[in-house]
């Protein structure tokens, strides 16, 4: 009998047991779901600090949400879950929220790093660009300088130049002032002066009494001027033979240089040479021009 | 017979300030509440930062109103509070979408800082 009672309160006991096992259903997925994201919420320490009160408030509405499950209370527990959820998704942006403010103190350090730097390095960059500047701006004045050398150097050239050109002109001025006597033409060679009046003995080139003294007052130039060369160019008429009037043009012009050589002129500085009929200024037709075309030509070399 | 008239003053006082309370409609102010932050908020900002908890902050607005027009109440509270509590969500998406905007430009513009710096 004892056996007996003791066996049904077992099976009562244990059907107890299975009953209530029956009864409490399993958690539904998404109710685990939640309370999986409440506790990694939990555990990370930004969503923590900064969402303490909601997540508080999850813990809260999920701990209900479970027990409406587990009563069946289906409107309950679906309001329930939405909060639970909804605080836990709250808490998360909250926590993303300090994660993204500290992102930013930190690339504002990185950027205020990098500005920095290129600061440091434009103004490296600007220094060197001016010790660059410097040292063309040196050259460059060094070369002004030798510029301004050689333009002085031309300038001074220039002068001398002038100088020169202004004494030969003197020159040229004192000796057509000392030489107004015979007629005179530039040519490229010199200053040439013309003698058309020598008188010569007929037929010969023997300078007469006269043509020596028509010739002294260029051998007294020429003893002045003993830097001075010149030219003698004896010129005829057309009368007579070509060859002739060449022979007799040289003769007349060694001549004239043999009385300048006489009165003290260096040989060396006359040269002389015979034109004969070959270079007229005249007509050969009439006795006028002909008397044109017989001429001595003394060119003052420059 | 001054005690009596004191007596009846306090409780006609006490009636009087207990007239808004008895008077107060929850389910109504929650819905009103929920409009209130769900208007305030830049629809084209709810959008990109938080689109899903918009609809869904106007959607349980809807349904709260709905219930409330067939006098369901508790079930209109809910859904009212948790209109408010998506428009919560939204409100603090929004702020992070644009502290996310931030980090990425910053991100960007030290980058090209970088590059300009190494080139």
């Amino acid at each position: 009998m004892k056996n007996t009672l003791k066996a049904a309160a077992g099976i009562a006991a244990l059907s107890l047991v299975l009953g209530a096992c029956a009864a409490a259903p399993t958690p539904s997925p998404r109710l685990l779901a939640a309370e999986a994201s409440l506790q990694q919420a939990k555990a990370t320490p930004t969503t923590f600090e900064s969402g303490r009160a909601p997540l508080e408030k999850a813990e809260v509405a999920l701990r209900d949400a479970r027990e409406f499950y587990m009563k069946r209370d289906e409107d309950k527990y679906v309001h329930a879950m939405r909060m639970g959820e909804g605080y836990v998704a709250l808490a998360q942006s909250r926590g993303d929220q300090v994660v993204a403010n500290r992102k930013i103190t930190s690339l504002n350090k990185d950027r205020a790093d990098v500005v920095a730097q290129a600061r440091t390095r434009q103004l490296n960059t600007a220094e060197a660009a001016t010790a660059v500047a410097n040292a063309a701006t040196a050259k460059a004045e060094a070369r002004a300088s030798q510029s301004e050398i050689v333009a002085a150097s031309a300038v001074a050239a220039q002068a001398s130049a002038d100088t020169a050109r202004i004494a030969a002109e003197a020159r040229t001025a004192a000796l057509r002032a000392e030489l107004a006597g015979y007629e005179q033409k530039n040519t490229a060679l010199g200053v040439t002066l013309i003698l058309r009046d020598l008188q010569f003995a007929s037929g010969s080139s023997v300078l007469t009494a006269g043509a020596q003294g028509r010739l002294a007052p260029l051998a007294g130039f020429l003893a002045k001027q003993p830097d001075t060369r010149i030219q003698i160019a004896g010129h005829t008429d057309s009368q007579g033979a070509d060859a002739t009037n060449m022979t007799l043009s040289a003769s007349r012009s060694a001549s004239v240089g043999a009385y300048l050589t006489s009165t003290g002129v260096n040989a060396g500085r006359i040269s002389s040479v015979g034109m004969g009929e070959s270079a007229p200024v005249a007509t050969n037709d009439t006795a006028a021009g002909r008397a044109i075309n017989r001429r001595v030509e003394v060119t003052i070399l420059n | 017979m001054r005690i009596l008239s004191a007596m009846a003053a306090t409780l006609l006082g006490g009636v009087l300030l207990a007239a808004p309370a008895a008077f107060a409609d929850p389910a109504r102010d929650n819905i009103l509440r929920a409009e209130a932050q769900i208007q305030a908020l830049n629809p084209a900002d709810a959008a990109m930062a938080s689109g899903t908890d918009y609809q869904t902050a106007k959607l349980r607005l809807d349904e709260a109103r709905a219930a409330e027009d067939k006098n369901r109440r508790e079930e209109s509270v809910w859904r009212s509070e948790e209109a408010l509590l998506h428009a919560d969500i939204v409100q603090e998406n929004i702020k992070l979408h644009g502290l996310k905007r931030t980090v990425s430009e910053i991100e960007t513009g030290v980058e090209t800082l970088r590059r300009e710096l190494n080139s």
